[in-house]
């Protein structure tokens, strides 16, 4: 039974006061003073009580919580006589907790401080990394200046950060978004670049309100799921406008890992602007409009046509059988193309292109009549030198037309309304001959001076520049045309044939040329009085590109109007509007489609068809694409629409695609029913943005180009014209790259030759005075090295290759000392350390290898000191010379890879076979050297070499055997004739 | 007047019913391209400083109109839970991956942790607190232990002149003493475990065969002393429990909000 520890009787009980801040610093060891301390922590202990008078005697004031009376009592000057002890008082709990808590503060304020005051604050306060492509400005800008790509406030200061933060806030993001818009430049227009959609306002308003009346019609229904129902129900303020601009930062959330995926939106989050909405693109989702036939194609094609009738006619190997014969998937795999002309339509259509048109020409007038008017009336008719070539229209029936590209030149040259020069070249013509009356007579002076001052004009010794400007007048427009785009123009323009043609020289060289037949291959022809152009054949770069501008032009500018007309018009067999559609656009300007593939600018919808070729059944692109039955087909339907100018006429020869072809896969659960699989929000393209950060560069300012906007064709050859000059660039640097190596080559060639002239300079000088010290030395390297290769070697002759090494390293020491050698010090150095392992050891006799190399080719000192050392030493080269030593030397090279074999062979290598080979060759090698000279010592090395060995003792037996035949053979040769060697050495 | 069960039960509903809402409403937000992390994080602003309020509540216990304590706790405990959700929807149920936000995140963790620590042991120790012998105020458990010591020493000590033995006095010096001199097995009582305590029954058990019997009787007494200190013991483990987490609590509390003032200026300027 546990004591009881508390008492609470009222005199004994202690009244404990928690809020107080600080304690009697007794208090841990048990017994605190019952005063406490102050409320400034200090302490108060005096005596334990304050004694009382009582009548004349003091008493003890002690609180029985404290023990009562005390049995001393006051002293006699009524002073306690129990002193309490000072203490160091403590803070209670709650004031330690507060204690604590303002540290903290201290410790997260300094934390926060440092952070802020950092120069990697932006690195502390980045939420999170940023995606794969973006780290790429943070790894090459980083800190502030990465930051401040995106944030205004990454350029300001902490302080500055505080009043951004309470200051307005309305519209930041799109303002924030405008600093995305730096990299991220919309293709074009880029003021609608944050507009919903990228859309202009209007665009979205039209077709926000065809799809509501649709809706209200019923025609298509609405059915929200619950998320988008009470969003719709109550919005929150934040919901981006219909109209309104839309934030990049709404969609497109950063700082969420390298691997998020920013363009990531679920289908709710897609739908919640829209009018119509549903739940799945299998339920709900509208039904396809006119997919994908919604307007003429870019290629005029008649599949039924061509498939049901002419392909038929066809021999069977000209003719296509399956789609994949003339269609392609393009470079992004998305699209199907229609392969080049050459390889589809050529054939049949390819022999029509080249029917020439009359460029120029000479009208037909009555010269002598106009002549006589205009003597009788006094006007000046110059027809100069050049009179020749007008047709007489009495000699010769000629309407006196003008051709069209005279008649849009021109109207540069002609100050007057289009309508009147017209009716003028039309009355010039015509009253040139008929009227005596001074007004018609003026008239047609007038139309011939002007025709003559056009061609002095177009072969003016200027060049081009009268060309270029009659050209910008008849085109109205005051706008520089780019120098590419002129010249495209006016580049292949045939001044010469016209210089020519004006100084008398056409009439000889008429019959040269009269039917274009020198022009086989295309080009510029004279025939008859006038200049021809045969084009080159498909895709005629001339026609094209004058077909290009003017259809830029036909909108606002009547000549270069009636000059597209006539380029494209129907029936010419060289009109290429045969097979290109031609679209009216908006700005009355046209566009000849050439490309097969359908422009994906502005469009909703997108769809790649490479995923979907490996999944075709048998009835392959036809599940997709049905063909219309030949009796549901509009033929003429078709024709008109290809013969109108607007895009959206179309008859197609193929059933629309249904969305139930499509939702037999995209499913949730299957090929994924995701909004943004089939659909782009931006509808117009952004270019790529890795210009303006990365290259430290300024965002170039865009200057939009009259002729070049809304012409995707010239855009187009721009590109394609700037891809050429790039081919050209590189051919040419492969060129430079071809010519330099060549230069290179023959250097090095030079430089090898120069070299090995030295290095035979260096022999011939070696083999001279310097050889003997030079082949000492070689021997001892050669040592050295052999000592590392054994030791590289698991022999068990490691010893010997030690003492080999030791001895060879000896020596060389004493050569170092001796001569003054660089490559010898380095080898030196080299072979110092002891090695570290094998592979050390290999590489060290590989690099005294080299040095041996270096030496023998070239030695870096003067040797002759060297002769005190090799007088000590073995030097038997030098006590024998002449041609006798060499067959010595070859003997004994023989015998001493014999010995080598059987070293090798003795030792557990794993160059067995090198050994083996190395035996045999030696032996074969003294075989013969026995049969051509009879020596005693070498009959007996032979008769040693040829049994097999029986055990590896025996091997070593055998070396150490030959060693001493060496020995032998070297002491002993000067009895033999050696000379029948001299041919095996050779 | 609602039984605790009926209270309960209907503050569980009640927080089930906020937590779905908020859920919901992050939901559409998400679904409708709304800045969501702005309405979250205003949401948790608030939260959080009504939860700090509690403390505010405390110091202003006079005014009557501020309303119960009690109230305010409860109200705390449901926020705080309710903030952990919020939260996670703030952070899009990721964790955060730069310095700052990591450290904001630590220290809100730090935070919830504590708060949860501390919301056990305030519904768990009273119960074990008046369950084991005598209630004792914290304030006094320093003087309480060291009247045990002295008593029980003066107890052991003064037995020797009657007992002539000194295996008594050997055994308190050796072994209860330094029991007797401050407080022990703090973590054993917080996770109440009485292994220590039965350890040292059973060597004063051991020990007394050897006693005379007198130096029993005496050996009875001081029993009621080692009682008593170990309920002093417990008593010290688990107020302390009730008291110290505070300190970890609130002081990151305020760390919170420093952070959190730092981060709504960041975000709005960035």
């Amino acid at each position: 039974m546990a004591k009881r520890l508390q008492d609470f009787s009222f005199d004994k009980s202690q009244y404990e006061r928690v809020p107080q801040k600080w304690i009697c610093g007794w208090t841990p060891e048990g017994h605190p003073c019952h005063l406490g301390p102050d409320s400034k922590g200090c302490c108060r202990a005096t005596y334990e009580c304050k004694p009382w008078k009582n009548e004349n005697r003091w008493e003890c004031s002690r609180h029985k919580s404290h023990g009562g009376k005390c049995e001393e009592g006051p002293r006699p000057d009524g002073e306690c006589c129990r002193v309490l002890t000072n203490c160091q008082p403590i803070r209670s709990v709650r004031a330690s907790r507060g204690r604590v808590a303002l540290y903290t503060c201290y410790v997260t304020l300094a934390v926060l401080l440092f952070m802020l005051s950092s120069t990697d604050v932006f690195t502390y306060l980045e939420p999170g990394n940023l995606t794969g492509p973006h780290s790429a400005i943070e790894g090459k800008l980083g800190g502030s200046s990465s930051c401040a790509q995106c944030h205004s406030a990454a350029e300001k200061t902490p302080a500055q950060w505080l009043q951004m933060a309470i200051s307005n806030h309305s519209g930041i993001g799109l303002k924030e978004s405008q600093l995305c818009l730096n990299c991220h430049k919309q293709d074009g227009q880029q003021s609608f670049a944050l507009n919903v959609h990228g859309l202009h306002s209007d665009q979205l308003t039209l077709s926000t309100d065809r799809i509501s009346k649709k809706l209200a019609s019923g025609e298509i229904t609405s059915s929200p799921e619950m998320v988008n129902l009470v969003a719709s129900m109550a919005p929150i303020p934040g919901v981006p406008s219909k109209n309104g601009e839309v934030s990049c930062a709404t969609c497109h959330r950063e700082h969420r890992g390298r691997n998020f995926n920013l363009t990531q939106l679920s289908n709710h989050q897609c739908q919640t602007c829209h009018t119509v909405q549903f739940g799945s693109f299998s339920k709900g989702h509208p039904q396809f409009e006119n997919f994908p036939y919604k307007r003429h194609t870019k290629i005029k094609f008649d599949h039924l046509t061509h498939i049901n009738g002419y392909f038929k006619s066809m021999p069977a190997e000209m003719s296509p059988n399956m789609c994949s014969d003339c269609h392609q998937l393009d470079a992004n795999n998305k699209l199907m193309e229609v392969k080049h002309f050459e390889q589809t339509c050529n054939n049949c259509h390819g022999p029509s292109l080249k029917q020439g048109i009359s460029v120029l020409r000479f009208p037909g007038v009555n010269l002598s009549a106009l002549k006589k008017y205009s003597k009788n009336l006094g006007i000046d008719l110059d027809t100069g030198e050049h009179s020749k070539f007008w047709v007489d229209s009495e000699e010769q029936e000629d309407t006196g037309e003008l051709t069209a590209f005279m008649k849009f030149l021109l109207q540069g040259e002609v100050n007057m309304e289009h309508e009147h020069i017209q009716t003028w070249f039309e009355d010039g013509i015509a009253e040139a001959v008929e009227s005596e009356e001074e007004e018609h007579v003026q008239h047609a002076v007038d139309f011939v001076n002007q025709i003559k001052t056009l061609y002095a004009t177009i072969s003016d010794d200027e060049g081009h520049k009268g060309l270029k400007k009659l050209i910008q007048n008849a085109l109205e427009t005051k706008e520089d045309i780019p120098n590419a785009t002129m010249a495209s123009l006016i580049g292949r323009f045939p001044v010469g044939l016209v210089r020519h043609s004006l100084k008398g020289l056409l009439g000889e060289e008429e019959a040269m040329s009269e039917d274009g037949s020198l022009s086989s291959y295309g080009g510029w022809y004279q025939e008859g009085y006038g200049i021809h152009y045969q084009p080159t054949g498909h895709a005629d770069d001339f026609l094209r590109n004058w077909m290009d501008v003017t259809g830029q032009y036909a909108g606002k500018n009547t000549a270069a109007k009636d000059l597209f007309n006539y380029l494209i018009s129907s029936g010419k067999a060289t009109s290429c509007s045969k097979c290109h559609s031609v679209d009216a656009m908006p700005d009355g300007s046209m566009k000849v489609n050439w490309k097969s593939l359908p422009s994906k600018k502005g469009s909703f919808s997108k769809f790649s068809h490479a995923p979907h070729l490996n999944l075709l059944n048998e009835e392959g692109c036809k599940h997709c694409h049905k063909f219309k039955d030949m009796t549901k087909f509009n033929k003429g339907k078709f024709e008109e629409a290809f013969a109108g100018t607007d895009p959206l006429v179309f008859e197609s020869n193929f059933e629309f695609v249904e969305k139930e072809t499509c939702a037999e896969c995209h499913v949730a659960d299957r090929a994924g029913d995701n909004c943004t699989l089939c659909h782009n929000y931006h509808v117009t393209n952004f270019a790529p943005a890795l210009s303006v950060v990365l290259l430290n560069e300024p965002p170039a300012e865009e200057k939009p180009s009259k002729v070049d906007n809304n012409s995707e064709a010239t855009d187009k050859r721009k590109a394609d014209e700037e891809a050429k000059r790039k081919a050209d660039k590189e051919a040419k640097k492969k060129a430079d790259k071809e010519a330099k190596r060549k230069a290179d080559e023959e250097a090095k060639r030079k430089a090898d030759e120069e070299a090995k002239r030295k290095a035979d300079e260096n022999a011939a000088k070696a083999n001279s005075a310097d050889q003997k010290y030079v082949d000492y030395v070689v021997s001892v390297l050669s040592d050295l090295q052999g000592g590392f290769n054994e030791l590289a070697n698991p022999v068990t002759t490691v010893q010997d290759a030690m003492e080999r090494y030791k001895s060879s390293k000896a020596k060389l020491e004493t050569i170092c000392q001796t001569v003054s050698s660089s490559t010898l010090n380095e080898v030196l150095e080299l072979s110092k350390p002891r090695p570290s392992s094998r592979q050390d050891v290999i590489d060290r006799a590989k690099a005294i290898g080299q040095a041996i190399e270096k030496f023998q080719a070239k030695p870096d000192a003067d040797l002759s000191a060297l002769k005190s050392l090799m007088d000590g030493g073995s030097n038997e080269t030098s006590q024998t010379g002449g041609e006798n030593q060499k067959r010595v030397d070859y003997v004994v090279s023989v015998l001493s890879d014999l010995q080598s074999g059987f070293n090798e062979l003795a030792n557990p290598v794993t160059t067995v076979q090198a050994a083996m080979e190395r035996y045999k060759n030696s032996k074969t090698k003294l075989e013969a050297i026995c049969g051509a000279v009879s020596h005693p010592v070498l009959n007996n090395v032979l008769e040693q070499a040829k049994p097999r060995p029986r055990s590896r003792q025996d091997v070593i037996d055998r070396a150490e055997a030959i060693g001493k035949a060496i020995e032998e053979f070297k002491a002993g040769h000067g009895d033999s004739d050696l000379s029948p060697l001299d041919s095996l050495i050779k | 007047m609602m039984t605790f069960i009926a209270r309960r039960c209907r503050n569980l509903i009640l927080f089930g019913i906020a937590a779905a809402f908020f859920f919901v409403l992050y939901q559409i937000s998400v679904s409708s391209l709304q800045p969501t992390p702005y309405y979250s994080g205003w949401t948790l602003l608030v939260m959080m400083v009504f939860l700090a309020l509690l403390n505010v509540r405390k110091k202003f216990s006079f005014l009557p109109m501020l309303g119960k304590a009690s109230k305010w706790l409860q109200l705390h405990l449901y926020v705080g839970v309710l903030t952990i959700f919020i939260f996670a929807m703030h952070l899009q149920f990721r964790m955060p991956n730069g310095t700052f936000e990591t450290l904001f995140a630590l220290v809100y963790i730090g935070v919830v942790l504590t708060g949860l620590l501390g919301l056990y042991m305030s519904r768990a120790f009273p119960k074990r607190l008046t369950s084991h012998g005598e209630t004792i105020f914290y304030e006094r458990i320093s003087v309480l232990r060291r009247q045990i010591c002295e008593e029980s020493e003066k107890l052991v000590f003064d037995s020797i002149a009657e007992t002539n033995s000194t295996t008594l006095p050997e055994f308190y010096t050796k072994r209860l003493l330094p029991y007797l001199k401050g407080p022990r097995n703090v973590l054993m009582h917080l996770l109440g475990s009485k292994l220590p305590y039965r350890r040292l029954l059973n060597d004063m058990d051991v020990v007394e065969r050897y006693l005379n019997n007198i130096e029993k009787e005496v050996f009875s007494d001081l029993k009621e002393y080692i009682e008593s200190k170990e309920n002093l013991d417990h008593q010290h483990a688990l107020q302390s429990g009730l008291k110290y987490w505070l300190f970890v609590h609130i002081p990151l509390t305020y760390s919170l909000l420093i952070f959190l003032v730092v981060h709504v200026v960041v975000v709005y300027a960035f």
